[in-house]
């Protein structure tokens, strides 16, 4: 059994280094990654699990990390947007305007890269349903859809 | 290569796309404060106790604040709101006291810890009720409350914040003229923001007095007069940072938790202290966009020709005025829509309610205001059984007409709305009026028109800096903060253009300080590209005089043989014969070494100019420097049998004066649309039968969600307004305006009934057609 | 942030689960079975539960069961809605899971706390109560392993004794090869708190229905199932098991008690028609 009981050291593995945290057993994954990982790229929107602002990709599957405990993440893989460098995806979202304030982008680009590393082959109707899972407020949405196709098109072909 | 009308990538993108952009909350340092607030769970009650003993001896507790240790009213026009609730609240999530602590979970925790005792009082739900004689008073003291901004005429003894009279032309004529008439009732619920950056603010002051503030804000300069203004500061001293915004939608234009934040530090000797918003807090806590009711009354000749308006807005402020008496006259301005209506009456109310305090949303109550309209303009069509685009462009508003104000308006200043309404026609490929049924499915388009001015203040103005480094590219600052309309990238453009420069050559100041930034009023009514626009033109011809003037020196000729671009100072007839701004910009050296000139700065500035505050007696002035004029429309599938529905389509067609950037501008539209498809079709902020907000989180406060935006069709009118950078005219909320109209329009013709209040979601078509059937 | 502490312990085997909640429950302190944690992690956040300590059973083997064994199909009660919409051993619980909140939350929520949590929908247990004969629940506690029928272990919530935790589901392989269906109807949105949902089956030409969202949580009804196998047209028999609800219906910010009516009725007629086809 693995017991973390009161604050002491954990090794994550996020972005292929192992790094050492100190968090409170009830500290969420979000809030670990960005109070002492600095990995502020995952954006807490509402910490409730509804606007996916700070999901992550974790073995493979988006995550919200505000939904998971810092010590659950430990043996895991974590992947979060500063793990990503000029992938097609983060090309598409800027020649596709699928952002303006930026900050839903760190989540949209995460569970759509884990999109595209689960199901290349997604139709849209599954791009659509990994994608509604957040929320982007100034966006027509049309512009994100579009750059995720985009990418998801070019590895299909 | 001109860099104007090119969909060139937004300056702060890759940082944006690889989580290196940051936001006022990603930053903080060891030893920071955390604040956490107590918010009222009562919508109009007397405080009778707050028990802080308990709170006060919790760990790493330093220290609390409550409404008693503060004598300070806030309001940008009427200063009628204690930043911590004093003797009673108004509203459900008020924040009532202030705790101060070593982290985040003791704030909290203490915050749990803070028993407030209250005595209920009866609540106000809506404007009309607010209206009543009989009415609970909500600011007893209405009548001592300091002006900060007129005008505002409060009404002490009632819940009448304020009032807007607008006359023009003859009622009696109006009426007399007429042939038929329609009237409409409308109410409208307020809108959240929900920005997907929740609201924050550090405050940190320091020994020599000065007062180090991070916020997210549209406003940073307002924050800085504001705090020196209601603390005492000199101006200097106080120093506000505004980094890269998390959306704003007017919501975070108004001055908040800045003024928390600076309490809270002050109460543990000015230590830095970070006060961040909850969504929940976000959503109950700090403003939202204004609700309203309204009752439009048109009149039109039997050929469909508007005679006459009568119009009553009562706009739903909440518990304190903000921005709301400025958005009453932005409403009152434009109240007619984009119409030729000669005669014209209009009453606009700001009436206190027990609702979360309103302030400035996308469109300045220019979203609900056309809502009104646009409703009453298809009852009209309906009436006179006129086709509703048809109805429009009768009616539309064009050069020579005069505004409700008095404005006479020309080419430039207005655009071409017929333009629009043409284009629109030939979008919505069918007549408006038809609808095409399929046993219980009823496909149907709604249109509507929308203009907008700024209505700004009168002396709004706004700067541009210009510096070089070494190399000859060219750094920029300007005082707009980039919450993702993307003026950042615009005023580069604008410098490139006007430089003949590559953009990769314009360096951009993304994160605004007040000390080092030239002043921009707001970062607000989508006056940026205009103002801010104006400004760098300004700085760069500044500069581009400097650069002339050394390299006539160097060049040996006059000033006026010379042009620039490309990096370079050339004479306009042999550009061969040129100078590198790498060689003048920091000075020229001669090859023996003496050296002149020295490092070249543009400076720029714009101030609006002919504008004119409402006066009181009728109205009449001039609110903006131009207007923006659109037609949108939106085509739907109804379920007749359950009132569920799909949109198919949204189309918009702008005059946008001159697209500086296409993909930019069409995002911004494009992004507008879907704000407006969810007010119309799923958004409210709701409250209970005791007045609390139950909308506090996103399984509540619905916003869209990918898949369910339609399909978009956007096309530009390009009209230049002339005094505008490159023509471009005003575009960043437009998108919105005429949405949840078209909407609304489009499923009530598709389930033949009135849909005169939002958001029209199935349940409510359905009930409404039970009822037209019962 | 979550403002108390609390202690997190993740069990490898059912026994070191119900040991260490005994344990703590021993010191004095109250200790809560924790799965994807989504409920229990946003209700913690805004204080409105309080515990000392979550152990974690979802990545104990015997939870994470999936897979088909002798006549039936076993759930492991730590498999995520996902994994379970992905292997989709039971199209009717793929479906009706496929529903609970978005996709990624979806990767998280796993079966065992879709139908313990506090939230009433429980979309999830509505294919079980309609095999209730042929389904069981394994769950674990001090005294070691229990075998319960569904009907016993669920009746609108999981009745568990103190300190048990469900390990898995089983229903036999046969609820997988009969016409099924699950529709969930919301206000607006595709992703959303459910009007309702309603899981129906057609086994033995005979029509059994589940529903979640109308009363305060999920029920079957044998005079529903009654009304809708009687003769009549579908859209007859839907009025008439509808008006057989008597519980108070839903009434609340996603939709009126009346609109849920009018729109169950109509959902159990178009229900019908697809699965008499």
């Amino acid at each position: 059994m693995f017991s973390y009981t009161t604050r002491q050291s954990l090794i994550l593995r996020v972005n292929q280094d192992a790094l050492t945290v100190t968090p409170r057993p009830s500290d969420t994954l979000l809030y670990t990654l960005r109070q002492e990982l600095g990995l502020t790229g995952a954006k807490p929107g509402c910490e409730n699990g509804d606007c996916g602002a700070c999901t992550v990709i974790f073995d493979n599957l988006p995550l919200k990390s505000c939904l998971m405990l810092t010590a659950e993440a430990v043996g895991h893989e974590i992947t979060t947007v500063e793990g990503f460098h000029h992938t097609a995806l983060q090309d598409a979202f800027m020649d596709h305007w699928a952002f303006q304030c930026g900050y839903c982008t760190s989540g949209f680009l995460t569970t759509a890269h884990a999109l595209l590393t689960r199901h290349p082959d997604a139709d849209r109707q599954t791009m659509v349903e990994w994608l509604r899972s957040n929320l982007c407020r100034c966006t027509g949405y049309q512009e994100i859809g579009d750059a995720v196709w985009s990418v998801l098109q070019a590895g299909q072909t | 290569m001109s860099t104007i009308g090119q969909s060139v990538r937004r300056t702060e993108a890759p940082n944006k796309v690889t989580g290196r952009a940051k936001y006022n909350a990603d930053t903080h340092g060891p030893g920071t404060l955390w604040a956490h607030l107590v918010v009222s769970s009562e919508a109009h009650a007397k405080i009778l106790r707050i028990d802080r003993d308990k709170a006060m001896t919790m760990a790493g507790v330093k220290a609390i604040v409550t409404g008693d240790d503060v004598s300070l009213l806030c309001g940008e026009v009427l200063e009628d709101r204690p930043p911590l609730a004093k003797g009673k609240v108004r509203y459900y999530g008020e924040p009532i006291a202030l705790v101060v602590a070593t982290g985040e979970a003791e704030a909290m925790l203490a915050a749990l810890a803070i028993q407030v005792e209250y005595q209920k009082l009866p609540v106000v739900h809506t404007p009309l009720e607010a209206m009543r004689p009989d009415a609970p008073l909500i600011h007893e003291n209405l009548g001592h409350y300091a002006i900060a901004k007129p005008p505002i005429s409060p009404q002490p003894g009632t819940n009448i914040a304020d009032v807007v009279t607008l006359r023009k032309g003859d009622m009696n004529v109006g009426w007399k003229s007429s042939a038929v008439s329609i009237e409409g009732n409308f109410t409208l619920p307020s809108i959240d923001h929900a920005a997907m950056e929740t609201r924050s603010a550090k405050v940190e002051i320091l020994h020599d007095g000065r007062v180090i503030v991070h916020t997210t804000t549209q406003a940073p300069f307002e924050v800085q007069k504001l705090l020196s203004q209601y603390f005492g500061i000199t101006q200097g001293k106080v120093i506000v940072n505004a980094p890269l915004v998390g959306g704003a939608f007017g919501g975070k234009a108004t001055v908040q938790l800045e003024i928390l934040a600076y309490l809270a530090s002050r109460a543990v000797s000015g230590r830095l202290v970070q006060l961040v918003n909850s969504r929940e807090q976000d959503f109950k806590t700090s403003p939202v966009g204004t609700g309203l009711q309204a009752k439009i009354k048109l009149g039109a000749t039997r050929q469909g020709k508007l005679t006459v308006a009568e119009l009553t807005f009562w706009v739903d402020v909440g518990a304190y005025t903000d921005s709301s008496p400025r958005m009453a006259r932005a409403i009152t301005s434009d109240c007619t829509g984009p119409y030729r209506v000669d005669h014209v009456h209009c009453d606009t109310y700001c009436l206190y309610t027990n609702h979360t305090y309103a302030t400035a949303y996308r469109g300045f109550g220019h979203m609900p205001m056309t809502f009104c309209i646009e409703r009453a303009m298809d009852k009209l069509a309906d009436r006179l059984a006129i086709d509703p685009l048809q109805l429009r462009r009768l009616n539309a508003i064009q050069p020579g007409h005069t505004t409700p104000t008095g404005v006479t308006l020309n080419l430039s200043r207005l655009g071409n709305l017929n333009a629009c309404i043409d284009r629109m026609n030939d979008l919505v490929t069918k007549p408006p009026g038809q609808v095409t049924r399929v046993a219980h499915r009823v496909r149907a388009t709604g249109v509507s028109c929308f203009w907008k001015t700024s209505s700004s203040p009168p002396d709004a103005s706004s700067g541009a800096i210009i510096t070089f480094n070494q190399e000859g590219s060219m750094n920029l600052s300007t005082g707009t903060v980039e919450f993702g309309a993307g003026t950042k990238t615009t005023s580069a453009q604008i410098l490139a253009e006007r430089m003949d420069m590559s953009i990769e050559d314009i360096h951009v100041h993304t994160h605004i300080n007040t000390k080092v930034d030239p002043e921009h009023w707001k970062t607000v009514a989508s006056l940026s590209t205009f103002m801010v626009g104006r400004a760098v033109l300004d700085a760069a011809d500044d500069a581009i005089t400097q650069l002339k003037s050394l390299a006539a020196v160097v060049l040996r000729c006059a000033s006026a043989d010379l042009a620039v671009g490309q990096g370079r100072v050339f004479i306009k007839d042999d550009p061969t014969m040129n100078v590198a701004f790498k060689d003048i910009v920091h000075g020229y050296q001669y090859p023996e070494g003496n050296a002149i000139g020295g490092q070249v700065i543009g400076r720029g500035t714009y101030i609006v100019r002919h504008l004119s505050p409402l006066n009181p007696d009728d109205g009449q002035g001039r609110p903006g420097p131009a207007w923006t004029v659109g037609c949108q429309a939106v085509e739907v599938e109804l379920d007749t049998s359950d009132g569920t529905y799909e949109i198919l389509r949204a189309m918009t067609v702008v005059d946008i004066g001159r697209l500086i950037n296409p993909k930019g501008a069409l995002g911004m539209v494009m992004g507008g649309m879907c704000q407006g498809l969810g007010y119309g079709s799923r958004e409210a902020v709701r409250y209970d039968a005791l007045g609390r907000l139950v909308t506090d989180q996103f399984r509540t406060y619905r916003t869209m969600r990918l898949g369910e935006q339609p399909n978009y069709q956007v096309d530009f009118v390009e009209t230049p307004q002339i005094d505008a950078p490159y023509g471009a005219r005003a575009v960043g909320e437009h998108g919105v305006l005429a949405i949840p109209s078209a909407l609304a329009n489009a499923l009530a013709r598709a389930a033949g009934v009135e849909i005169d209040s939002l958001p029209a979601t199935p349940e409510a078509i359905w009930r409404l057609g039970t009822e037209v059937q019962a | 942030m979550i403002p108390f502490s609390f202690e997190y312990h993740q069990a490898d085997s059912l026994e070191e689960a119900a040991l260490v909640y005994q344990q703590i429950q021993a010191s004095g302190q109250r200790p809560i079975y924790y799965g994807g944690g989504t409920e229990i992690l946003t209700m913690a956040r805004l204080a409105q539960i309080h515990f000392d300590a979550v152990i974690d059973i979802k990545q104990i083997p015997q939870c994470q069961r999936l897979e088909r064994a002798d006549d039936a199909i076993v759930f492991g009660a730590g498999v995520s809605l996902d994994r379970i919409g992905q292997a989709n051993l039971w199209p009717l619980l793929s479906q009706a899971g496929a529903r609970v909140a978005d996709h990624s939350v979806r990767c998280k929520i796993t079966l065992g706390g879709n139908l313990a949590g506090t939230l009433p929908y429980r979309e999830a247990a509505l294919p079980f109560m309609l095999f209730s004969s042929d389904a069981h629940g394994l769950v674990f506690g001090l005294g070691g392993s229990r075998d319960v029928p569904f009907k016993e272990l669920f009746n609108g919530q999981l009745n568990l004794r103190p300190g048990e935790f469900l390990v898995e589901l089983r229903v036999a392989q046969f609820a997988a090869e009969v016409p099924a269906l699950s529709v969930k109807k919301t206000r607006l949105d595709w992703v959303d708190y459910p009007l309702f949902t309603v899981a129906m089956v057609r086994a033995n030409s005979e029509i059994r229905v589940a529903f979640s969202g109308v009363t305060g949580c999920p029920f079957t009804s044998d005079a529903i199932n009654r009304m809708l196998n009687a003769a009549g047209s579908g859209d007859d028999r839907a009025r008439s098991a509808v008006a057989q609800i008597s519980d108070p219906v839903v009434d609340d910010l996603h939709g009126s008690a009346k609109y849920r009516r009018f729109l169950l009725t109509r959902t159990l007629a178009d229900m019908l028609a697809k699965i008499e086809e």
